[in-house]
């Protein structure tokens, strides 16, 4: 403003003044143009800059000289080219340039993403084009995308099934293990209750947390109706909109229950079976050891003795047995009657 | 007292007919199989039945509702003898309408007393 003043205030006719204005003008212009923190140039439609602002050496590392003598395609990412040769196609056609964005190569062999905008003077064969510097936002969402393509191929890759749901226990996700556990694809599953994963008519807005933060057993339902020993682990989650969403865990133990029944019923059986013989051995000792049959002689009665006492040990081996099966029997069950969301928080 | 032992497995029968008769002085009739059990509690309405229930043909289950539903032997005290000591197993027993179970192997120097016990409740 001092400069505008001092300007203004210069003697001369009105022809001198207008000229110093015009010179204040062209300076003020100059300086925005080199001020610019955002990279802004005059581009040719033959494909050679024409000006550029201090800030293109900034961000690229090369002098205006060397940027403004070699055709910009020469600075663009060999992957960009083509897609910037058509831009430049549309500008010759009088087509403006609203976010482009391309990778220019700099000096240091560094890669910058640059978002332009870009208006052409057909007439002229110029370009006036601005560009910003993205690269941090690019990288970030790069970053972004390989972190989510990692999460997505572990849940793919997940041998268990796993279901997502929202707040309500409608179904929002559903991994290629479940989809192949229910004989179901993910689309017809989508968007509907979780309930009916169990065989349920569940259609109200209640989702059934019993078995939220624990590991349970229940029967699951495939599509064609066969029902399965499912071990089905629920947690919840925050999508990161503060809304509570659900995930399930499940896997098919169908074949390790069959065995667990298989070796269960053996365990039974013998136990069972030895009971008999032992109920003979066991009584037949124990009244003759007691005296009731005749008095025996000291050797025979220690002899019957030793006899009995093993035989309650047996008995209480195979009562052991029993108890150890009793406990397999104190498993979780999952219990899928309704409940709200409210109750369990 | 006179106690009917319906069990197929003879040695059993024996070490429980010694002692029921010789430790506890009951009187014992017995049975090797469901169907003669029920004849002979027709026959000799004994005071108790000390039913086995795993045996072949007519289990220990289908005797005791055969001798629920006839009107002679409908009011016998039954004691059923298992060798299953599962929880669920005693449950269903005690649901089917036992006095008691008495699981195998039984203290032959306790059993008549047993029996005594569950008959004066």
């Amino acid at each position: 403003m001092k400069a505008s003043m001092s300007l203004m205030s210069e003697p001369g006719n009105e022809r001198g003044r207008l000229e110093a204005l015009r010179r204040y003008q062209i300076f003020e212009l100059d300086r925005f143009f080199d001020l610019s923190l955002d990279l802004l140039c005059i581009a040719g439609t033959d494909g050679y800059f024409k000006r550029l602002n201090p800030a293109f050496e900034a961000l690229l590392g090369y002098r205006r000289d060397e940027l403004l003598q070699r055709p910009f395609f020469d600075f663009v990412h060999g992957d960009d080219r083509e897609a910037t040769i058509a831009e430049l196609a549309n500008a010759r056609r009088g087509v403006k340039t609203v976010r482009f964005a391309n990778r220019y190569l700099c000096k240091d062999g560094s890669v910058k993403w640059l978002d332009w905008t870009a208006s052409p003077a057909t007439a002229d064969g110029l370009i006036y084009a601005t560009a910003h510097d993205i690269t941090d936002a690019r990288e970030a969402e790069e970053a972004l995308r390989r972190s989510e393509a990692r999460t997505r191929s572990i849940i793919d890759n997940l041998l268990g099934g796993l279901v997502t749901t929202d707040h309500a226990g409608r179904i929002e996700s559903v991994n290629p293990a479940a989809e192949r556990m229910f004989g179901c694809p993910a689309e017809a599953l989508v968007g509907r209750s979780i309930g009916i994963l169990f065989g349920e008519a569940f259609d109200s807005d209640r989702p059934r947390c019993d078995a939220l933060g624990r590991v349970s057993v229940g029967h699951a339902l495939r599509s064609n109706g066969q029902s399965f020993v499912c071990e089905l682990s629920v947690f919840e989650f925050d999508a990161g909109n503060g809304e509570r969403h659900f995930a399930a865990h499940m896997l098919d133990i169908s074949e390790r229950e069959e065995v667990e029944r298989l070796k269960r019923d053996f365990v039974a059986t013998v136990s069972h079976e030895l009971r008999t013989p032992l109920t003979s051995i066991h009584g037949s000792l124990g009244l003759l050891a007691s005296g009731v049959m005749g008095e025996l002689n000291d050797e025979v009665a220690h002899v019957v003795r030793v006899a009995e006492r093993n035989s309650v040990r047996l008995v209480s081996l195979v009562n052991s047995i029993l108890e150890l099966d009793k406990l397999d029997e104190r498993k979780p069950v999952l219990d899928l009657r309704p409940e709200t969301t409210e109750s369990s928080v | 007292v006179k106690v009917l032992v319906v069990d197929d497995e003879e040695d059993v029968r024996f070490v429980a007919r010694l002692s029921l008769g010789r430790v506890g002085g009951m009187s014992v009739i017995e049975a090797a199989s469901g169907e003669e059990g029920i004849a002979l509690a027709r026959s000799d309405r004994p005071d108790c039945i000390l039913l086995d229930m795993m045996m072949p043909g007519m289990d220990g289950a289908a005797t005791f509702r055969m001798l629920r539903a006839m009107p002679e032997t409908a009011a016998i005290p039954i004691v059923f003898l298992t060798a299953k000591s599962m929880a669920a197993e005693l449950q269903r027993l005690t649901e089917l309408g036992a006095r008691a179970v008495i699981v195998k192997p039984f203290d032959p120097m306790t059993l008549a007393s047993e029996i005594a016990a569950i008959l004066s409740t």
